[in-house]
């Protein structure tokens, strides 16, 4: 497996009224190509500003992000991010969500003077029905997202999200706002939809069951500063599914994990 | 939901022209009764007369000279007013130092009555057309600045987010998530801007006009016509609702996708 993320001695401090705070200290981890990496950690652990900054939603006080061996400067396609809020453009058709990035997106093209081209209107139509119906959305193609429940618009975000054909996928709690059963669901999706078109994941939640269903490895965070207290290998091979969660290996790491974030809530707590 | 009493179940049951129907009966029985008052005769005549004397007087091209004169007034005054909010509206929400420069200012003259300022606009522009549109444009402008730059500031930061993470540039940013994002906020600025500007007509007129609804009722006053008086105001807020309605049909049209409460 080929180094796909490399992230540096990063470190993250917030300068507020009260003083400077720091969200993340000392963070070293390498993400593998097509590796699906999850984060757990308890709240105010600063796994959101590593996913920010990985973006580069955020700019890193220390340390550096490599991402297919250029270092990360800013957003970019290449980094495709789903958010807890769906952030789906409310005036847009679930289609023209999907359609959002790909009307936007330029490619890098030799015979064109400028360097690049612009997706014509048939790649545009052809990559969105894929997406669209890898979703299961093809009935509400033509929906606002008002007209969606929660569990529709997340997946509305991450058709949009994939169509773009990013490197990497960053994934912020995107189930974190849904009921059980719907997260549950979504998480299958996101399984089979990672099996079928692999890319390299980073997952962040809170739900430890989800972290391990999910990983091939799960990243524990303590708080405050943030760092990371234990990478968690996950050998359980995949197709995995709701039944794996009843097995014994998923059971055992899941106990070991969980005693980890506990132990760093009580300590958080004193 | 709450419970609810009787009454409230049997509205909630009826279609809502009913409802309208019968708010404007019972305003038409109230206004009956105050004008057969000792007191309340010698303000308002009683509806029956003055739809009688709006009947008559509509007959007149003198009086379709009066609403024709102050519909334009008004009419262009706002447009005017809105062609010149929108940039700058976005301007101030999208840069802090020029919103940091404009706001005090915004917020100082828009509190100033529209009458007060009324010698230095007829100096500055003269006693035509243009003191009165002037009038008009300063109140309607200030309000829809002040809402429009609301609306930018308040655009959902996720979204931003969202469209900087697939790739969009600063332009495409703005042009595709800004300016779509703000638009409920455009609607609700054109709507207080026909309010304002319907307002200060009556204050834009007395800049001195021969024409207008707002000196026709001024005139009216100083000859104690209530009825006419009555009937002027009447017909300003008949234009109002009717301008208001368009307004709200083209909002329909446009922000139909807008998350709304079912009230």
């Amino acid at each position: 497996m080929s180094e796909k993320v490399i992230i540096k001695n990063l470190k993250k401090v917030y300068s507020g009224r009260n003083g400077d705070t720091i969200a993340l200290n000392g963070i070293d981890l390498t993400i593998g190509e097509n590796e699906f990496v999850s984060i757990v950690g308890p709240s105010g652990c600063g796994k959101s500003t590593l996913l920010n900054i990985i973006a580069g939603l955020l700019e890193p006080t220390e340390g550096i992000v490599i991402c297919d061996n250029k270092p990360v400067e800013g957003t970019g396609a290449d980094r495709g991010v789903v958010f807890q809020q769906y952030a789906l453009f409310p005036w847009l058709t679930v289609r023209k969500n999907i359609e959002y990035g790909l009307k936007i997106q330029k490619l890098p093209d030799e015979n064109s003077k400028r360097g690049w081209r612009k997706l014509s209107k048939k790649e545009i139509l052809e990559i969105c029905n894929r997406y669209i119906s890898m979703v299961q959305l093809e009935e509400f193609a033509n929906s606002y997202p008002k007209e969606l429940s929660g569990g529709m618009k997340q997946r509305v975000a991450l058709a949009r999200a994939y169509a773009v054909n990013p490197k990497i996928l960053l994934l912020d709690e995107p189930f974190g706002a849904l009921d059980a059963q719907t997260r549950t669901q979504l998480q299958q999706d996101l399984l089979e939809t990672w099996e079928r078109e692999a890319k390299t994941c980073l997952f962040i939640t809170h739900d430890i069951e989800e972290a391990i269903i999910l990983g091939n490895r799960v990243v524990i965070m303590s708080a405050r500063p943030g760092r990371i207290k234990e990478i968690v290998k996950v050998d359980i091979p995949y197709p995995r599914d709701q039944k794996t969660k009843i097995s014994k290996e998923f059971i055992d790491i899941k106990n070991y994990v969980w005693s980890q974030v506990y132990e760093e809530y009580l300590s958080f707590r004193k | 939901m709450q419970k609810k009493g009787k009454i409230e179940a049997f509205v909630d049951k009826l279609p809502k022209w009913v409802l309208l129907c019968n708010s404007i009966l019972l305003f038409v029985i109230l206004w009956k009764i105050i004008s057969v008052t000792e007191r309340g005769r010698i303000v308002f005549a009683s509806p029956d007369l003055i739809v009688e004397t709006m009947f008559n007087e509509l007959k007149k091209p003198s009086m379709w000279r009066h609403i024709g004169f102050s519909l334009f007034r008004v009419v262009s005054g706002y447009l005017l007013a809105f062609i010149s909010a929108i940039p700058i509206a976005f301007l101030m929400g999208w840069y802090k130092s020029i919103r940091s420069i404009f706001e005090p200012w915004v917020q100082f003259i828009r509190s100033i009555p529209p009458i007060a300022y009324l010698p230095l606009v007829i100096v500055a522009v003269g006693v035509g057309e243009s003191s009165k549109i002037t009038v008009i444009f300063i109140g309607a402008f200030l309000v829809m600045l002040v809402t429009i730059y609301q609306g930018v500031l308040n655009v959902d930061e996720t979204l931003i987010k969202a469209g900087k993470v697939l790739g969009a540039s600063d332009r495409e940013i703005f042009f595709t998530i800004v300016v779509p994002a703000s638009l409920p906020f455009i609607m609700t600025a054109l709507r207080l801007g026909l309010a304002t500007s319907l307002t200060s007509l009556v204050a834009a007129e007395m800049t001195g006009a021969s024409e207008g609804l707002g000196t026709m009722i001024q005139t009216a006053g100083q000859y104690f016509q209530m009825k006419v008086v009555l009937m002027g105001v009447l017909i300003i807020g008949i234009l109002g609702m009717v301008l208001e309605k368009i307004i709200k049909i083209i909002d329909k049209k446009l922000t139909s996708w807008q998350e709304k409460r079912e009230v």
